[in-house]
């Protein structure tokens, strides 16, 4: 695992599986640095990453997923990092597969999604969010003009062309970065590839999709996406 | 007496978009809004002068320009906030990375490392 590499974890109120998660990035990736974005936690989150020695940078009050991965991206272009790998603080994500998600990264591709849907090893999400991962999945892939099956995923490598196209974009969404922002991405220009992660299910069951949340995600999501594949298309015949 | 009305109403909106926008008391969305309506209205009393339409077809006019005012209202509003939204983001993003040490977070550049330099990036400890 090269030095140049900082993998990057949102968290926002996951002090209980945080440190787990920590101990197994440092049993996999020992030489590459470590950034915790604590989006305005309440239960010490941040304290349990510094108790971790990893960097941490806290927001102030709780500014949504997307806002604490922005961050992240700013982090990494600022510092100029060669790699980035971001994935979730609760523990859904394999640290394991941070090797994966790095080959393609180092062979020159841009934005590397791990896919839960390319791995046998991954958990089966519920059906009615698999319905949404695949539509979306599907929209992005007619967009990108390439097949993905996991546009959802959190768990990405990112190349510092694309961390510095998100962490300078004054619309980059503060709440939901999904598969709009893979077709930003294509649109920039950039090579997208998907590979094979393990992926558990939250044992808490936790997840940002909550009450009326999923249909504001679904109405929303299919807004931007279509925005984005609109300019995509112009910009292409441009 | 709605033509008088209707010039009232433009004449208070485009003098009252002036000067809360001359003043920084209103965005420049806002005060763009505020104008056009306030231009909407004077038009409307204008065509009202000329053309003497029935009164249903001015009352289906005003509540066009009714309709209208309220839309651009709602999108200069939207913008407004959005671009607020986007600088609060954007300012607690700097805060916090300021706080956090994000300019001192790597030291030289992985060439300079080789080169002889010293490395002092806030490498994990744990």
């Amino acid at each position: 695992m090269a030095a140049d590499t900082l993998i990057m974890i949102p968290a926002f109120n996951e002090a209980r599986r945080l440190a787990e998660v920590l101990t197994a990035i440092g049993r996999v990736a020992p030489e590459a640095d470590v950034l915790v974005v604590d989006d305005g936690s309440g239960d010490g989150t941040a304290e349990v990453a510094r108790g971790q020695g990893v960097n941490v940078v806290v927001h102030p009050f709780n500014l949504g997923y997307g806002a604490a991965l922005q961050t992240g991206y700013r982090f990494a272009e600022r510092a100029g990092y060669r790699h980035l790998i971001q994935l979730d603080a609760d523990g859904q994500h394999d640290p394991a597969s941070i090797a994966t998600v790095l080959v393609p990264l180092a062979a020159g591709a841009d934005l590397v999604l791990g896919s839960r849907f390319r791995s046998a090893e991954s958990y089966s999400p519920p059906w009615t969010r698999r319905i949404g991962i695949r539509l979306f999945s599907r929209l992005a892939s007619l967009a990108v003009g390439q097949r993905l099956t996991d546009v959802t995923t959190g768990f990405q490598g990112l190349s510092p062309a694309l961390v510095r196209l998100h962490a300078e974009s004054r619309s980059f969404p503060a709440d939901y970065p999904d598969a709009n922002m893979i077709v930003r991405a294509a649109r920039a220009g950039l090579v997208i590839q998907e590979v094979p992660v393990a992926m558990r299910a939250n044992p808490e069951g936790g997840t940002l999709h909550v009450g009326l949340r999923p249909v504001l995600y679904v109405l929303k999501m299919l807004l931007a996406v279509l925005l984005e594949a609109s300019r995509f298309r112009r910009s292409r015949r441009g | 007496m709605l033509r008088l009305m209707l010039v009232l109403v433009g004449v208070a909106m485009i003098v009252l978009a002036a000067a809360q926008g001359r003043a920084g008391r209103l965005s420049m969305g806002h005060a763009a809004a505020w104008f056009w309506v306030g231009l909407g209205a004077l038009l409307l009393a204008l065509v009202a002068t000329l053309l003497e339409p029935v009164d249903a077809v001015l009352a289906y006019a005003g509540l066009l320009w009714a309709v209208g005012a309220s839309i651009g209202f709602g999108m200069a509003h939207a913008r407004a906030q959005t671009r607020l939204d986007e600088r609060v983001k954007s300012l607690a993003q700097e805060i916090a990375l300021l706080k956090g040490g994000a300019e001192q977070a790597r030291g030289p550049s992985p060439g300079a490392e080789a080169a002889g330099g010293t490395d002092d990036r806030g490498r994990r400890s744990g």
